[in-house]
C-alpha cells in the first residue's frame, strides 16, 4: 500500500515515535465513531478531544487535563479525513512534550489549516463520487438480482475506507506539520478529478441500464417515463425532493387506474 | 410484534452507523434491504423495493450533516413490510406488495426524519451546550468524554429503533389493508407507478451529475450501454 509523498504503510509504521500501534488503533477506534457527538457549536469538537484520550495518558503524564481541554474547541472535517489531522495533531503535541519549539497556537494553526481544505476535499471525494460509485455498483447488483453482489460492494468499500482512515493516522503521525504541504499539492486534484469522471461514468452505466429497460415496457410507460423524468429533473434543480415526487405520484396513478377503469 | 422489535433493532444498529460516523453504506436502502430480508428470510422481495427506493434517493447525498429524509427509516420499513406481506398476505399480487413496500418506505422516510428532528434537535443542544471544569483532573475528562460518547450512540440506537417500531407497525397495518381492499384497478394503477418510478430514479441519477463535464461522461455511458443492449 503507497500512500502520497511515497510512503509505505510498513515504512510508517516503523516510523512510530512515543505512541504504539496500540495506542493509535484505539485513537483510530474511536474516531470511527466521531460523528456520534456532532453538534452545530462545537461540531466535531467533543468526538476530536474524545478520540485525544487514549493518547492524552502519554503526553500529559501529571495527570492535569491541558491537552483535552486544548482540544475541545470548535473542528469540522469530513470524519475520513480526520485520522489524517489526529496523527498530525499526536505528532506535534508528542513534539511538544519533548520540548522542541512547538506551541498552542501551532497546533490550533495546524488543525484550521488542514480541516476546512480536507472537509471540502472529503465531501468531493468521497461523498460526491465514491459513494455514488459504490452505491451505483449496489444498484446494478440489484437490477441484476444478486445479492451476493452487493455484499462484495459493501464489503470493498468497508475495507477501502477503513485502511485509508488507518493509513490516514499513521501518515498525519509520521508527517506532522510536513502534511500541509503534501496535501496542498497537485496530486489530491488528480485524484479528485478521476474520481469524478468514473463515478459518472458508473452514473452512466447504471443510467443506462434504467434505460435499456424501457423499450420493453411499451410506449404506454415509455412516453410518461420521459416526461415524469424531465417534470423530476425540473424539480429537483428547484431543491425538491424526489421521494415527494413519487409520494404523490402514487395516488395520482391509482385515481387515474380506478378512473379509467 | 416480534418481527416488529426486530425491525427496530435492526435500523438502530443501521442508526448508529449512518449517523455516528464510519457510514459504511449499509444504512443505504438497497444494501439496508438485504439485510432486513435475510432477517426475515424474504430477501429477493426486500430488494426489490430497496432498490427503487434507493434511485429515488440517489440525488439525496448528505453532505456537511444535512439530512431532509430518513434514509435508515425508508431502508428497514420499506423492505421489511414487503417482506411482512410477502409471508404472511397469500395469495396477493408480488408485484402489488413491492409496490406497496416502496410507497411506505418512501412515506417512512419523511415521517421518519420529522419524528426524530426533535429528539436529535434535543441532543445538538446538550451536546452544545456541554462544560468541562477548567480544573478537572485528566482521567475525569477523560472517562466523562467516553461517557458522553457511549450516551450519544445508544441515543442515536433508540430514538431510530423506536422511529422505526412505530412506523413499522404502522406501515405493516397500512399494507395490510391496501392488499385487502386491493380491486383490479388499483392493482394496476400501483404496478404502473412502481415502472415510473424508475424513471425519477434516472431523474435522480442525472441530477447527481449535472456539472458540465461530467454530464457528457454520464450521456455518454449510458448511450453506450444502451445501444449494447438493443443490439443485443
Amino acid at each position: 500500500m503507497r500512500g502520497v509523498g511515497g510512503d509505505s504503510l510498513v515504512a510508517l509504521v516503523r516510523r512510530t515515535g512515543r505512541f504504539g500501534h496500540w495506542d493509535l488503533f484505539l485513537v483510530f477506534v474511536r474516531l470511527l465513531f466521531l460523528q456520534a457527538v456532532l453538534n452545530r457549536r462545537g461540531m466535531q469538537n467533543l468526538g476530536f478531544a474524545g478520540a485525544m484520550g487514549p493518547a492524552s495518558e502519554k503526553l500529559d503524564a501529571d495527570g492535569r487535563n491541558r491537552l483535552l481541554l486544548r482540544h475541545l474547541s470548535f473542528f469540522n472535517c469530513n470524519p475520513n479525513f480526520v485520522p489524517l489531522i489526529v496523527g498530525g495533531v499526536l505528532r506535534m503535541e508528542e513534539e511538544r512534550a519533548e520540548g522542541k519549539p512547538v506551541t498552542d497556537e501551532d497546533i490550533d494553526r495546524f488543525k484550521k489549516a488542514l480541516a476546512g481544505p480536507l472537509a471540502a476535499m472529503g465531501d468531493m471525494l468521497l461523498m460526491g463520487n465514491i459513494k455514488p460509485i459504490a452505491l451505483t455498483f449496489g444498484c446494478l447488483f440489484a437490477i441484476h438480482k444478486l445479492p451476493i453482489g452487493l455484499v462484495a460492494v459493501f464489503l470493498l468499500y468497508n475495507v477501502a475506507i477503513w485502511s485509508w482512515r488507518l493509513w490516514g493516522i499513521y501518515f498525519g503521525y509520521a508527517k506532522g506539520w510536513g502534511l500541509v504541504s503534501v496535501l496542498s499539492g497537485p496530486r489530491f486534484q488528480r485524484v479528485l478529478s478521476v474520481a469524478e469522471g468514473a463515478s459518472a461514468g458508473m452514473a452512466g452505466l447504471l443510467l443506462g441500464f434504467v434505460l435499456s429497460r424501457v423499450p420493453g415496457e411499451g410506449h404506454a410507460l415509455a412516453v410518461p417515463g420521459i416526461a415524469l423524468a424531465t417534470i423530476t429533473l425540473y424539480l429537483l434543480k428547484r431543491d425538491i425532493p424526489a421521494s415527494w415526487i413519487a409520494i404523490i405520484l402514487l395516488p395520482t396513478c391509482a385515481f387515474i387506474a380506478l378512473v379509467t377503469g | 410484534m416480534v418481527w416488529f422489535v426486530t425491525l427496530a433493532l435492526v435500523a438502530g444498529v443501521l442508526a448508529v452507523d449512518h449517523r455516528a460516523g464510519w457510514q459504511g453504506l449499509v444504512a443505504h436502502p438497497v444494501f439496508a434491504s438485504v439485510l432486513v430480508g435475510s432477517v426475515l428470510g424474504e430477501v429477493s422481495a426486500a430488494l426489490a423495493v430497496g432498490l427503487p427506493i434507493e434511485l429515488v434517493y440517489l440525488s439525496i447525498i448528505p453532505m456537511r450533516g444535512g439530512r431532509s429524509t430518513d434514509q435508515v427509516a425508508a431502508g428497514v420499513v420499506g423492505p421489511g413490510t414487503a417482506g411482512l406481506l410477502v409471508r404472511h398476505a397469500g395469495a396477493a399480487d408480488p408485484v402489488f406488495i413491492c409496490a406497496v413496500g416502496v410507497f411506505l418506505g418512501l412515506a417512512a422516510g419523511e415521517v421518519g426524519a420529522r419524528i426524530t428532528a426533535p429528539f436529535f434537535g434535543f441532543q445538538d443542544r446538550f451536546l452544545g451546550g456541554v462544560e468541562f471544569p477548567q480544573d478537572l483532573e485528566r482521567s475525569s475528562l477523560a472517562r466523562r468524554l467516553s461517557l458522553i460518547h457511549f450516551g450519544s450512540l445508544v441515543f442515536i440506537f433508540v430514538v431510530e429503533g423506536l422511529a422505526v417500531l412505530l412506523l413499522a407497525a404502522a406501515a405493516y397495518h397500512l399494507g395490510e389493508m391496501f392488499t385487502r381492499i386491493a380491486d383490479g384497478a388499483l392493482v394496476r394503477g400501483a404496478a404502473y407507478w412502481s415502472r415510473l418510478v424508475l424513471a425519477i430514479g434516472a431523474a435522480s441519477i442525472v441530477h447527481l451529475f449535472w456539472q458540465h463535464r461530467l454530464r457528457l461522461v454520464l450521456a455518454a455511458c449510458a448511450a453506450l450501454v444502451v445501444i449494447v443492449s438493443w443490439l443485443w
